[in-house]
């Protein structure tokens, strides 16, 4: 035993050494120019809905490197990683890569995390042909720190014909109403995710809170959802479940569990998103044949009824090795050209206005043009975007969680409970 | 009869009555032990000592970019004065007695019937270890998919048991199922160390015990158990630990849901550090979990020494 | 002795039939969703539907999956290799050496460091393998595996060493064995049940191992198989579940076939622990 050891001491130094000088790939090799892109797009899809937008990420970094010279290096990982993993390297010091791809409210609920880039960028050609939507989502405070290729926004779908003779109901009350006629036929109004996260609040509770007048974060970031509104939205919601107008999985399940009811009939309503249609099998047959369509969203107690806007792009990190060339790299993702190409192969609506006219995506348009003038008229007209916030994604997680207490438990109260997660939550928010 | 009794008869765990240096050494063993100590003592403090010194810095600060601002104990203070943390300590401590319990009463018994005599008693302990051989990632995913609404086969046979209620989706379904899903995989071990420790028993003592006229219950409860307790308090203490470290699972059946509920210490910690970028806080729940097992450890080293004094030279 | 044997008997492996059917269950279902045809996933409750290998061969016959297991038996052999050999090498020392009383120490120290919540590590540790340069790298979770491996295999191996008696290796030195000859002749084989067991237990919660990996490795083809699965788990939730079971049942394969094949010696190693005294 001990000889076999002593063997493979020499052999297990010789290993360490290897691996100390640096035989590890990856990371940043010749800063100059290789720059490290991390993405949630997985280049070796073929198969599912996303892999279109994965072929034209992978043309356009291609396309790049051939123009340029410049080498990209780009690393899948999973959406729900994404962040965290940026997060940490940032703030531990660790591999920091040099362009991420983020949403836009993730970006400023970590400023610390992510680079100033306004200098960089601010004689970039899209600046000029963007519209505000991008300036609202990646700008604030005349600091910009990411770029919006395209806006994404919360939708409600629903197949026309399952509606039979009643129209999709638009405010509380007649969801109470159209949900009675609904069951009587053994159909839910809609299903949707709500669950205990933050894309559960962001994409469903948050739009109604603020529809009913009420605040999630208020003006200083500090968490302020104790308030009779959210209890307003509490209460409809209950009311709504308890009379089995909406499935229990819209509270209990994942993203899939909110779609599930949809896709099977069972429901003849989904909440999602401008990007559905690559995650829910036929949806964009149903839009461009007229059997599926955009509804209003729910209003409550009177206020308008919203949807969630969130600018999808990419950022660069703090302590990348290589900003320049990567603000380089998002302006080129910005063109015109870039941006049809990719809003036609991932099925989203691009911010920059010339890229209606280009022909990549004018054809696209023209197929889905009642879904898209709908989801744009939307956003325009009753589209919020989320507060920023200190504790943003402590907060908006821990009142998911109550939320979703409250709604397993319809007796509790709503109040209470709400109040004391919220003073909770801003005992450590700074 | 008494001499029998008060051999030196052990388990892994109880130190034997004449370990030390064979005879006739040289006098460079001092040195030599050192030398042989000393690589698992590098790695230990390189990838265990060090970095819970670390966390215990970082828990007196708050981490932003890398760089750590000093805050005294205001982490501290807070996580005495959230409820969540509180409740997470419930949670944990409700979790930690069952599944401490039920693996333990489950891993004796059980070790108590393969410490007899019959066929097949190879392949009935391989079936039962395989759970142990999963990951918890790969338990998780397949006791999740057990209880899905609508597709879980186990969500629809008792279901309708209890009123038609999701399982996963209330409190104490959740925490049940938890607890039965790391008592299935953590079992094996268990067994197999009170197995080993029973075998090591002298059938000589078991047979004289019974030629004194002991029935099968009172041999157990005056002659083996008293025997094997070392290894008996070594389990306890292992699952013990393995509770409050049990994150794999929980993460992938329930996440700490429906709510809170069933977010665990160790779930509340990763959260703090890595979900909400609280690096600070997360240590600090850490300094206290690492304490609390340290009051379980000093007992159980204290168990440990006195039973080796009792049985020794 | 006993009255009715046969009864008595049947009614043990009736017991224990159910016993080890009711642990194996959840394992055989696996399989059973992983060999169904695409789209039926979960639903069908415990049906056998079908008999397709196709996802086995999408996973093994693309890049990543594989990849990512050899990348898990690098990281979890080197990991439970350098374990044992630091274990081995400490527990001898600990159990043959003459500072007693700073064995004693080091034995409990490490009693106390396997209680230790090894999840407040994971920041320090993953700060330290960054600054070295060392993130998806093999090197950082093999000496990290071994680390955490030590003082549970130094537990175990010391026992094992304390109880082969010095006698042994007195009557071997009298003969005029030297020092590594004893070692070797002697007291390898008696101890090599127990380097084995560790060596196995090692491997097999190297194996398992997910979140160090998930901290240390962002690179796609460092990533080791369990962190696959969770990547394949969030992306193919309820479109392809089938595949996410054969991925389960890929990752299962390798620990089973080494604890089955190599059963009997952990066994053996257990079971003869201790010689009486």
């Amino acid at each position: 035993m001990n000889i076999r050891a002593r063997a493979s001491v020499p052999a297990l130094l010789a290993a360490l050494a290897l691996g100390l000088t640096g035989c590890s790939g990856g990371g940043a090799g010749d800063a100059g120019d290789t720059i490290t892109v991390w993405g949630t797009w997985d280049m070796e899809d073929e198969a599912s809905g996303m892999a279109e937008g994965s072929v034209a990420l992978r043309e356009m970094i291609e396309d790049y490197e051939a123009e340029t010279g410049v080498t990209v290096v780009y690393e899948h990982v999973p959406f729900d990683q994404l962040f965290s993993k940026v997060s940490l390297a940032v703030q531990s010091g660790g591999d920091v890569p040099d362009v991420v791809e983020v949403a836009s409210q993730e970006v400023f609920s970590r400023p610390d995390v992510f680079r100033d880039i306004t200098a960089e960028l601010a004689d970039a050609e899209f600046v000029a042909q963007v519209g505000d939507a991008e300036r609202a989502s990646c700008v604030r405070d005349g600091v910009r720190r990411c770029v919006a290729v395209n806006i994404g926004s919360t939708a409600w779908y629903y197949r026309a014909a399952d509606l039979d003779g009643v129209a999709w109901p638009t405010t509380d009350a007649e969801w109470l109403t159209v949900g009675e006629q609904l069951k009587a036929q053994g159909k839910y109004v809609a299903s949707f995710y709500a669950g205990r996260d933050v894309a559960g609040v962001e994409q469903t509770w948050a739009p109604l809170i603020i529809s009913a007048g009420g605040e999630i974060f208020d003006a200083d970031g500090q968490p302020a959802w104790a308030n009779a509104a959210t209890v307003t939205v509490v209460d409809w919601m209950r009311r709504l479940l308890m009379n089995g107008y909406i499935p229990e999985t819209n509270f209990t399940g994942d993203f899939a569990a909110g779609e599930q009811p949809f896709i099977d009939g069972a429901a003849v309503g989904l909440r999602g998103g401008s990007w559905s249609a690559q995650f829910v099998p036929q949806l964009s047959e149903g839009l461009a044949s007229g059997e599926v369509l955009v509804g209003a969203a729910p209003s409550i107690a009177g206020g308008p009824g919203h949807v969630t806007l969130y600018g999808q792009g990419w950022a660069v990190p703090e302590g990348a090795a290589n900003p320049q060339r990567a603000t380089e790299f998002l302006a080129y993702l910005m063109t015109p050209s870039n941006q049809a190409k990719w809003a036609a192969a991932a099925f989203r609506i691009p911010t920059n206005a010339l890229a209606f006219e280009d022909p990549a995506f004018a054809e696209v348009y023209a197929e889905n043009e009642a879904f898209y003038s709908a989801i744009q008229e939307q956003a325009d007209t009753v589209g919020i975007t989320m507060p920023t916030s200190p504790c943003y994604t402590e907060g908006l997680t821990r009142l998911g969680e109550t939320l979703q207490e409250l709604m397993l438990d319809v007796e509790a109260d709503a109040m209470a409970a709400l109040s004391s997660v919220q003073d909770e939550v801003a005992g450590s928010c700074r | 009869m008494t001499s029998i009794l008060r051999s030196d008869v052990a388990g892994p765990g109880a130190p034997r009555a004449r370990s030390g240096p064979p005879e006739g050494r040289s006098p460079r063993w001092g040195w030599i032990t050192v030398g042989l100590v000393a690589p698992a003592a590098l790695l230990t403090v390189a990838v265990q000592i060090y970095p819970t010194l670390y966390s215990f810095y970082l828990s007196f600060g708050t981490v932003s970019a890398g760089t750590v601002t000093p805050v005294g104990l205001d982490n501290y203070r807070w996580l005495l004065t959230s409820a969540r943390f509180w409740q997470s300590v419930a949670v944990t401590l409700v979790y930690g007695v069952a599944f401490v319990v039920i693996t333990f009463v489950l891993a004796l018994a059980l070790a108590l019937v393969f410490n007899t005599q019959f066929r097949g008693k190879a392949f009935y302990l391989t079936v039962i270890f395989v759970p142990w051989i999963l990951s918890e990632i790969t338990s998780g995913v397949i006791w999740r998919w057990m209880f899905l609404r609508d597709y879980g086969f186990l969500q629809e046979l008792l279901g309708p048991l209890f009123g038609d209620v999701t399982v996963l989706a209330t409190p104490v379904g959740a925490l049940a199922v938890l607890v039965v899903a790391n008592v299935w995989k953590s079992v094996a071990f268990a067994l197999l160390l009170i197995l080993a420790a029973l075998q090591t028993i002298s059938r000589e003592i078991d047979e004289a015990a019974r030629l004194d006229g002991a029935g099968a219950w009172r041999r157990l409860r005056s002659v083996t158990l008293p025997l094997i307790r070392p290894t008996l308090t070594v389990v306890i203490a292992f699952m013990a630990i393995q509770s409050v470290n049990a994150i794999g699972m929980v993460m992938s059946v329930t996440e700490g849901g429906p709510g809170s509920s069933t977010e665990i210490l160790s779930l509340f910690m990763y959260r703090q550090a890595m979900d909400f970028g609280k690096l600070g806080v997360g240590s600090a729940v850490g300094v206290v979990m690492f304490f609390v097992n340290l009051v379980f450890a000093l007992t159980y080293l204290r168990a440990l020494n006195r039973q080796s004094e009792l049985g020794g030279r | 002795m006993s009255h009715s044997r046969p009864t008595r008997t049947l009614a043990l492996h009736l017991l224990l039939g159910g016993t080890a059917f009711l642990f194996i269950f959840p394992v055989l279902y696996v399989v059973l969703v992983s060999l169904r045809p695409s789209g039926e996933g979960l639903s069908g409750g415990l049906v056998l539907s079908g008999f397709d290998t196709s996802h086995y061969e999408t996973l093994l016959s693309g890049q990543r999956f594989p990849r990512a297991i050899l990348n898990t038996a690098i990281t979890a052999i080197g990991g439970a290799l350098l374990t044992v050999f630091a274990c081995t090498l400490a527990a001898y020392g600990l159990s043959r050496g003459d500072a007693t009383r700073l064995q004693r120490w080091l034995l409990n120290a490490f009693l106390l460091l396997m209680m230790l919540p090894g999840l407040t590590n994971i920041i320090p540790l993953y700060k330290l393998a960054s600054d070295l340069g060392l993130l998806n790298t093999y090197t950082s979770l093999i000496t990290t595996f071994g680390g955490l491996g030590v003082p549970l295999g130094v537990w175990i191996m010391k026992g094992f060493f304390d109880a082969i008696p010095r006698e042994v290796e007195e009557a071997a030195a009298i003969d005029g064995a030297t020092r590594p000859q004893v070692l070797v002749r002697i007291l390898a084989p008696i101890a090599m049940p127990a380097v084995l067991a560790n060596f196995l237990i090692n491997v097999v919660y190297n194996w398992n191992n997910f979140f160090l990996p998930l901290m240390f490795t962002t690179q796609s083809d460092r990533k080791v198989a369990t962190v696959a699965l969770f990547d394949y788990q969030v992306a193919y939730a309820n479109t392809q579940n089938e595949l996410v079971a054969a991925a389960c049942v890929l990752i299962m394969i390798p620990p089973v076939v080494m604890f089955i094949s190599m059963r009997e010696r952990f066994m053996a190693g257990l079971a003869d622990g201790a010689m009486k005294g």
